[in-house]
């Protein structure tokens, strides 16, 4: 059995030890590859799949396993040792440099010389053979800037090949391809494979698993789930493994809610992301009073757009956001937040909070105009401190003192701020993404407790999570979102709730 | 004291130490004994009756251009062009003291120092609008619009407001005629040219330790400068912010020029700026744009200025030497503010 396999990765074990929170990234997994396979690594956010293959190439070291490679043991320090071993990666985020041509990326770093010189034809001569002999048809004159997304993975693949990669690692590769785009790739890695080359790729798109992937290994947390042939299995039975719960430990704590108020209204939004691509498509929902809608959904698929639109952030390009009967489309952040709309952002430490700053001044932003925080033009500064004892008494935010650097707070009380101030502000709705992510188990508890809390007061919670767990324990009600769209929507009280959550955020409607 | 503020002194002190050591080789370099120049630093600088009023006196402008430019940098814009407000304060406080007749000294002072105000303020406005609407990088626009004032001053002086009897087309002799004595700053100790200014220079800082600890303005200029992403996020209207505080920073540098004028030179004169705007930018940043430290550090930069000059008539040690000293300790102290910014940062990074 072992002779088959080219790479075999035992007893991984990864772990990195943040102060308050700890993660197990990689719980002793064993992962083979067959020679000439094509094998998908598939697996939710924080699945540890992204960790396991950054160990593969180099840009990790695991605390506890071996690596055999050809019947050999080896140690990748770096990412050029990996490149030596003839294993390559494609990243998600493409490392081309922007203003130099096809040719010129393909020999960066290991550029032929002709004397003094660079040898830009023998680079030419380079990248025109090895592109046919793949039929990865790519330029060579072209400036990267002016390729398509995909000539520029082309590219990197064609990089990685230049090197002598016989193992070639893909990180979710169709995240910025067309259907027809994908088709291609998916030829590619047929050709690839056929030529001997090794293909693993990480994606959380299922159908793709089974359209072109030979073998299958799903993770969770940390963790191997099992390991398959696609063709015998199914995506239902791979969403189950995706996501599936050994035991409901994950508690329902909500009560469902019927009739009352549309909070916020979402109709057919479109808007675009930084490179010019549609990142949500005919997006429509609402939220009621009362109700804690749990967005969920693999990250990238939207969800950061949508909040920024929702929260005057981000430009739409179609589309209405109507808030308590208020079309709020074309406000500006500063006035949709005057509205009484509160947001515990994802980005907690640009956007969340003022990391120089000291805890007194954080708790108080956005209420520092106000009575009683202020009268005219001066601060109040008895009220205030009144204000900040208040909230860090109420959220139990553990803390040296009020005027204490914010940095000095562990991650969890850092969120405790964040949570502490927009929960004061907020009224009727808060829009909360990845509010307990790195956080520690005492203060999710706690958080989680304060949004139960805040939703029956009447607020509508919109609640960004890539935290199924989270997801599944808090909300009213489930949407997904694939691909930019709501792929579908799902009450918390069915059976087989996770693997219909699982099989969504799958793409698979 | 908190622990901090000790532990923050504490590494200000070494760096200290450290500027003088490395300072004294260049010294010794020279062929001199560091340690007698030191002395005479110190004592150029804060001994004897003489040199300690001459010491405040070169603090006082600095304590003003100080506070311009930390009102600026602490909203996040780096205006370097305080330089030229000084000018345009310069010349605005000298024509309304020459060509303004008939007030009462109290009246016409104040009358100077706000037209001053609102020509320097007024003279940064382009800068600002296009840094605070458009992003455009205000550390070269202000930085331009300094040379462009210098050269404008010289030209009105030249042509326009000369003495009419003094006429002279050298360069070095541009300037105005004297101001009415009802504009001048009153002299607190003859000969010495300590005048009022330092009152003024006292109710500026006090201002501005007022506007950024008490009021809403002050702390959201605080945030936008330390985090625009979190008080754009938070509400505040951070174009807006950045607009004001450029020009409420060209205003303060204009009064500084205007003090000189009408507490020193009593005429707009070629010259008469000694880099005032220039040095108060190094005087906000030793400060920390902090409203206490910034006049300290004023204080501090304007006694080694003066004990330097002290130290070159009374020593073997040249001017040139001097200067490497003075800019070594300056780097010293505003390096010793990298190790807090260091911190934080690395401590961000790795809680995202």
């Amino acid at each position: 059995m072992s002779s088959n396999f080219i790479l075999e990765m035992k007893g991984i074990v990864k772990v990195f030890p943040l102060a308050e929170n700890p993660v197990i990234a990689n719980d002793h997994v064993d992962f083979s590859i067959k020679k000439g396979e094509i094998h998908a690594l598939v697996g939710e956010n924080g699945a540890g799949k992204t960790t396991l293959m950054n160990i593969l190439y180099g840009m990790y070291t695991q605390d506890e396993g071996t690596i055999i490679l050809d019947g050999m043991n080896i140690n990748i320090e770096d990412p050029k040792k990996a490149i030596s071993y003839g294993i390559g990666m494609v990243h998600q985020h493409f490392v081309l440099i922007p203003s130099f041509t096809v040719a010129e990326n393909l020999i960066f770093g290991y550029e032929p010389h002709k004397g003094l010189f660079v040898d830009l034809n023998k680079a030419r001569q380079l990248a025109s053979e090895i592109s046919q002999k793949y039929g990865l048809e790519v330029d060579p004159d072209k400036k990267i800037q002016e390729c398509s997304l995909s000539t520029q993975q082309r590219v990197e693949i064609l990089k990685i090949l230049l090197r002598g990669a016989s193992i070639l690692i893909f990180d979710e590769p169709t995240a910025v391809l067309t259907p027809q785009e994908t088709k291609e790739l998916f030829k590619a890695f047929r050709e690839l494979a056929q030529d001997g080359k090794t293909i693993i790729f990480i994606t959380h798109k299922l159908r793709e698993v089974m359209a072109v992937a030979e073998r299958v290994t799903v993770m969770q947390k940390g963790q191997v789930r099992g390991v398959v042939n696609v063709k015998d299995t199914s995506v239902e039975e791979l969403a189950r493994l995706m996501v599936g719960r050994d035991v409901s430990f994950t508690q329902r704590r909500v009560k469902r809610v019927s009739d009352s108020d549309k909070i916020l209204e979402v109709d057919n939004l479109y808007c675009l992301d930084e490179r010019g691509l549609l990142a949500l498509k005919d997006v429509s929902f609402h939220v009621k009073a009362g109700e804690i809608l749990g967005v969920a959904g693999v990250g990238g698929n939207g969800q950061n757009e949508l909040v920024e639109c929702l929260t005057g952030l981000r430009e739409t390009i179609n589309g209405d956001i109507i808030y308590k009967g208020r079309k709020i489309i074309k406000f500006s952040a500063v006035k949709i937040r005057n509205l009484g709309v509160g947001h515990i952002p994802g980005q907690r430490y640009t956007r969340g909070i003022c990391k120089e700053s000291d805890v007194l001044k954080n708790l108080i932003m956005g209420a520092h105009k106000k009575h009683p925080l202020s009268k005219s033009i001066f601060l109040n500064l008895k009220q205030i401190d009144k204000y900040a004892e208040n909230l860090i008494k109420n959220y139990s935010i553990k803390t040296s003192s009020k005027d204490a650097p914010i940095m000095n707070l562990s991650g969890g009380n850092v969120q405790k701020c964040v949570v502490a101030r927009e929960f004061t502000l907020a009224r009727d709705l808060i829009i909360a993404e990845e509010p307990t992510r790195g956080v520690d188990i005492g203060a999710i508890e706690f958080i989680h407790t304060q949004l139960l809390k805040k939703s029956e007061e009447g607020n509508a919670i919109i609640m960004v999570s890539t935290d199924l767990d989270e997801i599944i324990a808090l909300s009213s009600r489930i949407i997904v979102m694939y691909d930019g769209c709501i792929i579908g929507e799902v009450s918390p009280d069915i059976t087989f709730l996770e693997e219909k959550v699982g099989l969504l955020m799958a793409g698979i409607a | 004291m908190s622990k901090e503020l000790l532990q923050s002194l504490l590494r200000l002190l070494i760096a200290l130490i450290v500027a003088l050591i490395v300072s004294s080789l260049f010294i010794i370099f020279m062929g001199e004994n560091p340690l007698i120049a030191y002395r005479q630093l110190f004592k150029g600088a804060f001994v004897g009756k003489a040199n300690i009023i001459r010491s405040l006196r070169w603090s006082t402008p600095y304590i003003i251009t100080g506070v311009a430019a930390a009102v600026a940098f602490r909203a996040g814009v780096f205006n370097i062009g305080i330089e030229g407000c000084v000018y345009i304060g310069g010349l605005s406080a000298a024509l309304v003291g020459v060509y303004v007749t008939g007030l009462p000294g109290p009246l016409h002072v104040a009358l100077a120092v706000v037209v001053a105000m609102i020509m320097g303020g007024f003279w940064l406005v382009l800068p600002a609008f296009l840094r605070a609407f458009y992003n455009v990088n205000e550390v070269i626009t202000t930085w331009m619009f300094s040379y462009i004032s210098v050269l404008l001053c010289q030209y009105l002086v030249t042509y326009h407001f000369y003495d009419p009897f003094e006429i002279s087309q050298a360069a070095q002799q541009v300037r105005t005629s004297y101001i009415a004595s009802s504009a001048r700053l009153s002299q607190l100790i003859p000969p010495f040219q300590l005048n009022t200014a330092i009152f003024i220079a006292l109710g500026i800082t006090i201002l501005f330790f007022l506007f950024s600890q008490r009021t809403t303005l002050g702390y959201e200029l605080e945030m936008t400068g330390l985090s625009p992403d979190f008080a754009k996020y938070g509400g505040i209207n951070i174009a807006k912010i950045r607009f004001y505080a450029i020009i409420i920073s060209g205003a303060i540098g204009a009064i500084a020029g205007a003090t000189e004028i009408m507490g020193v030179h009593f005429r707009y004169i070629h010259g008469f700026s000694t880099a005032i705007g220039v040095n108060g930018i190094l005087v906000a940043l030793m400060g920390r744009l902090n409203p206490i430290t910034v006049p300290l550090a004023a204080i501090f930069f304007g006694s080694l200025q003066n004990g330097a000059r002290v130290m070159e008539r009374t020593s073997n040690v040249s001017l040139d030497t001097i200067n490497i000293m003075v800019s070594i300790i300056v780097m010293s102290i505003t390096a010793e503010g990298l190790y807090e910014l260091i911190r934080v940062k690395r401590k961000a990074r790795k809680e995202e």
